[in-house]
């Protein structure tokens, strides 16, 4: 698997590491992103395209996160790839991609979630509105008989609106990407983790509880 | 805040059954990955996303100068970029025009055999003879050569997102894209 750094002895490999751990079997998520960047640079694309599949997940989460609607944050989604790919040379910190990604879609979202509550403000005034209020941002959308059927899944949907949004944010995050990169992922959400490595951190341990409260826990 | 109204009181710190300084265990793992499983079916994300970011990725790869897109002959259809499928298939021709600079773009869609989308372009340039390149998700792109009036055609496209790319050289002004249409 590990594809040996030719280039760091004549052209920039700034991060020998990044590169070496981006190719490892038990490369993290943000490590695979970082190698990709680097990759990206010198002109090989097909390790981005890789990200683009994992890490797409995670954006898309992101977005929803903030409350923007679905098309829109389809539509954020795809721009943070623009972004990076205009911005690829000029990222300082190609170890932190990860979470430069994670920081500009939230970004994105909360810009459109903005100009989204500045256009209903203005609506809200005009008379030929069709009637209806304002539609609620649903960041955590109510979970449908027919999509949860098991009561354990609604159990544990339940439990999870109960946490706060950052808590919700960071969890469905951790969910999706590999324990190591909890870390790069918390700091991305605004809730940076003191120590090194997985600790179990509030949310989960918040979670569990409230799971061992309405007697759903593991 | 909780965005959707319920303001039960939240969990004390003193509350918790777990200690958060705790390393995950099992049990740990085990809810993460039932609530990325409930998570995925409650809010899904578009079964398309992944192709067209990496498609936007690719366009934005060119480095070519995106054209605006000036006039449609339908107002609901045309330039997007959400990920929605247009309505159904083509049926009638449809003409969407674009410029950048002193380059102006012309192409109409018309419905092909089979489901399939004919698209017969005519490109207004200074220098004419240039390279006309047609970028799908997940495909290698077709190209074709604008003929001496400027004019060019793919006749047999699959229905989706495209984009289509006008090689000029460099000292004519490079190239130039059109934004994310819906075929």
């Amino acid at each position: 698997m590990t594809i040996p750094c030719i280039e760091a002895m004549t052209r920039r490999c700034d991060t020998p590491s990044v590169r070496e751990a981006g190719n490892a079997p038990d490369s993290t998520l943000g490590e695979r992103a970082a190698h990709a960047l680097l990759e990206y640079r010198e002109g090989r694309t097909e390790s981005l395209d890789a990200v683009v599949r994992e890490v797409t997940p995670l954006l898309w989460v992101t977005a929803r996160a903030q409350g923007v609607d679905r098309s829109e944050a389809a539509d954020i989604v795809q721009n943070t790839w623009v972004q990076l790919v205009r911005y690829a040379d000029r990222i300082e910190e190609p170890r932190a991609v990860l979470k430069w990604l994670l920081t500009t879609a939230r970004r994105a979202a909360w810009d459109a979630v903005r100009r989204n509550r500045a256009e209903a403000a203005r609506r809200a005034d005009l008379p030929d509105d069709d009637g209806r209020p304002a539609a609620l941002p649903d960041a955590a959308p109510q979970p449908e008989a027919q999509v949860l059927d098991k009561e354990r899944d609604r159990i544990l949907w339940t439990a999870f609106r109960e946490l706060s949004d950052r808590c919700r944010e960071l969890l469905r995050l951790v969910s999706l990407a590999d324990r190591p990169d909890y870390r790069m992922i918390s700091a991305a959400v605004g809730m940076p983790v003191g120590s090194i490595g997985a600790t179990r951190g509030r949310c989960l341990a918040k979670l569990r509880t409230e799971l061992d409260r309405m007697g759903g826990g593991a | 805040m909780n965005l959707n109204g319920q303001d039960l009181p939240e969990i004390r710190d003193d509350e918790l059954a777990y200690l958060p300084a705790e390393p995950m265990d099992d049990a740990d793992r085990a809810v993460l990955a039932r609530l990325a499983a409930v998570g995925g079916r409650v809010d899904p994300m578009p079964a398309d996303l992944v192709e067209r970011s990496l498609f936007a990725a690719t366009l934005a790869g060119l480095e070519a100068d995106v054209m605006e897109a000036v006039h449609l002959t339908e107002p609901s259809a045309g330039s997007r970029s959400s990920t929605v499928p247009a309505d159904g298939v083509p049926t009638e021709a449809r003409t969407i025009s674009f410029t950048h600079g002193d380059l102006m773009l012309m192409i109409q869609l018309s419905a092909g055999r089979a489901g399939r989308v004919r698209v017969d372009g005519w490109i207004a340039v200074a220098t004419p003879a240039c390279l006309i390149e047609l970028h799908r998700p997940g495909a290698d792109p077709e190209t074709t050569e604008a003929d001496e009036d400027g004019r060019f055609s793919f006749p047999s496209v699959a229905p989706g997102a495209a984009s289509l790319v006008v090689r000029r050289g460099k000292a004519d002004g490079g190239a130039v894209s059109t934004p994310v249409i819906e075929l």
